[in-house]
């Protein structure tokens, strides 16, 4: 069982779609391994075996019709617990959410995995309200590492990166303010992609910060991510934010001969503020796509110290009324963090929207000449939770806030990534590398990381202590 | 935008937070000035930033 409940998205598509075996029976095993193995990663917050069931009942009916049921015909899947959920309690980390009723309906990013025949399997722990690279969430316990217990799966999206590497369901969905996907990515080992700023619906998910906030998917393969990434696209009147672009395939273009496209890695600001492993990982990656020089963009600390203090005040509005009526409810971390982002002064958000634009600009220059930058995602591997320093250049850094160094200045311009894993970069540990690219190329990263995972330098097996 | 090197943290949070109506215990005061204290340093690089004078905001208003 444990085979069926560990395989791939698209193994798994072909071997229901096969009659190899049924959704119903992938959905059992799923639902027996997360069962089983959850404990040890503390990734779950809720398990929706019923809907599970059901979800799968209907696939297996609908090809029994002679119906196709979809690119994802019953593939387990689970989403942070901030994606609405029909008939749950979106909690968003939070206990202050326990108080809301559950949702009538899922929200946009569901109903697509729905249609595509996805069978959603639970919910998953992360930051409180996703203000948090660490998911140390005191609520609901530390979402832990499974390539080592004793670590940080990343946040905020903690949950969604440790349940894919634990092999307890092929994809998870999560969000992405200011890395929160290619966090948890880098330091659970496997893939995940932000898209471009306003690619992919948001409503239907509790926002942070709305002029950063993203959507986007985790997965073990590249095959399922962009599986996972075209399942989620399509219109929404609902999120303001959206662009009206046309849809974005991008599985057919994994499997075209790699070339053509002009890689360069990132120096300055991302050849530093990390550990020697990280920047080797990223070394490698970018020579590997053929990427021999090194780039800039000079005003990266800046942008990287602007999307914070905009993430520190908009976060702020966003709570502020329950920040001011109830604040024990909130997570120690988290409601300090909120409540000094709503002392910040005006002027300093303000200049750093403008920074936003200069930088966006600066950005846009660059990629007049090149087509990806390679980048590290986090500037280390997991480290021990509970741990509150990281030692990079010779010096001393707050971890938390830290572990958005190299991912916080590419978010804040909307720009597309996609974090590739390398397995045992840092001893037994993973690190991520961020592909980068022009706003609206997703199609260009899904190449590079189907090219790496070609050649074998990217990969993103099932954890070792829970294969 | 440099702030001053005698910027207190204690003193900020203790005149500002009435502004948004949350009253503190003098404990809750500390705490809050060392989590502002933190904002602060990791703004730095933006607050010390020279912008060129043309560099508009990045919010687009669609009517």
């Amino acid at each position: 069982m444990n085979d069926l409940a560990q395989m791939t998205g698209q193994e798994i598509v072909a071997a229901i779609k096969g009659r190899h075996t049924t959704a119903v029976a992938v959905a059992e095993a799923a639902l027996a391994r997360i069962a089983e193995r959850n404990g040890e990663v503390n990734a779950f917050t809720s398990v929706t075996a019923a809907r599970a069931r059901a979800e799968a009942a209907s696939v297996d009916a609908s090809l029994a019709r002679g119906e196709d049921p979809g690119p994802l015909a019953g593939v387990p899947y689970a989403v942070k617990n901030l994606f609405d959920v029909e008939g749950e309690i979106t909690l968003a980390g939070s206990i202050i959410e326990r108080d809301a009723a559950p949702k009538a309906r899922d929200g946009f990013a569901v109903r697509g995995m729905r249609a595509a025949g996805g069978v959603l399997v639970g919910c998953l722990n992360m930051d409180e309200y996703a203000y948090g690279f660490t998911t140390e969430n005191s609520h609901y316990g530390p979402c832990r590492n499974p390539h080592d217990p004793t670590r940080i799966a990343g946040g905020s999206s903690g949950g969604s990166g440790a349940a894919v590497a634990a092999g307890l369901v092929p994809i998870t969905l999560g969000t992405d303010t200011n890395g929160s996907i290619r966090v948890p990515s880098s330091l659970n080992g496997i893939w995940g992609i932000k898209p471009t700023y306003g690619r992919l619906s948001r409503a239907g998910s509790v926002p942070f910060v709305f002029s950063l906030d993203h959507v986007g998917p985790f997965a073990r393969n590249v095959a399922d991510l962009a599986c996972a990434y075209e399942a989620m696209q399509g219109h929404d009147p609902e999120d303001p934010a959206q662009a009206r672009r046309p849809a974005d395939p991008v599985s057919a273009l994994l499997s075209h001969a790699f070339g053509g496209l002009r890689v360069a890695r990132l120096g300055g600001h991302f050849a530093a503020n990390g550990q020697p492993e990280v920047h080797a990982a990223a070394d490698l990656v970018a020579r590997m796509l053929g990427g021999s020089d090194v780039v800039t963009l000079a005003d990266a600390a800046a942008a990287r110290a602007a999307a914070f203090l905009i993430t520190a005040a908009e976060g702020a509005q966003q709570h502020l009324p329950d920040l001011l009526t109830r604040a024990a409810d909130f997570e120690p971390l988290t409601r300090d963090r909120l409540l000094a982002g709503a002392l910040v002064p005006a002027q300093w958000v303000l200049k750093a929207q403008r920074i936003r634009s200069h930088f966006r600009a600066q950005a846009a220059a660059v990629f007049a000449d090149w087509d990806i930058l390679v980048a590290p995602a986090t500037p280390s591997a997991a480290t021990p939770i509970g741990q509150e320093w990281l030692e990079v250049d010779g010096g001393k850094i707050p971890l938390r806030p830290s572990f958005g160094v190299f991912t916080q200045p590419i978010s804040f311009i909307g720009l597309p990534v996609l974090a590739a894993p390398v397995q045992n970069a840092a001893g037994a540990l993973p690190v991520g590398v961020q592909l980068i690219a022009a706003p609206w190329a997703e199609a260009s990263l899904f190449r590079a990381a189907a090219e790496l995972e070609r050649l074998g330098i990217c990969a993103a097996p099932v954890a070792p202590g829970f294969a | 935008m440099s702030i001053s090197d005698d910027f207190d943290p204690l003193a900020y949070v203790k005149a500002t937070a009435p502004l948004i109506g949350l009253s503190l215990t003098p404990e809750r005061v500390a705490e809050l000035a060392a989590a502002f204290a933190l904002v602060r340093r990791v703004a730095t690089p933006a607050l010390d930033f020279e912008l060129p004078a043309d560099a508009e905001a990045a919010p687009i208003f669609t009517p």
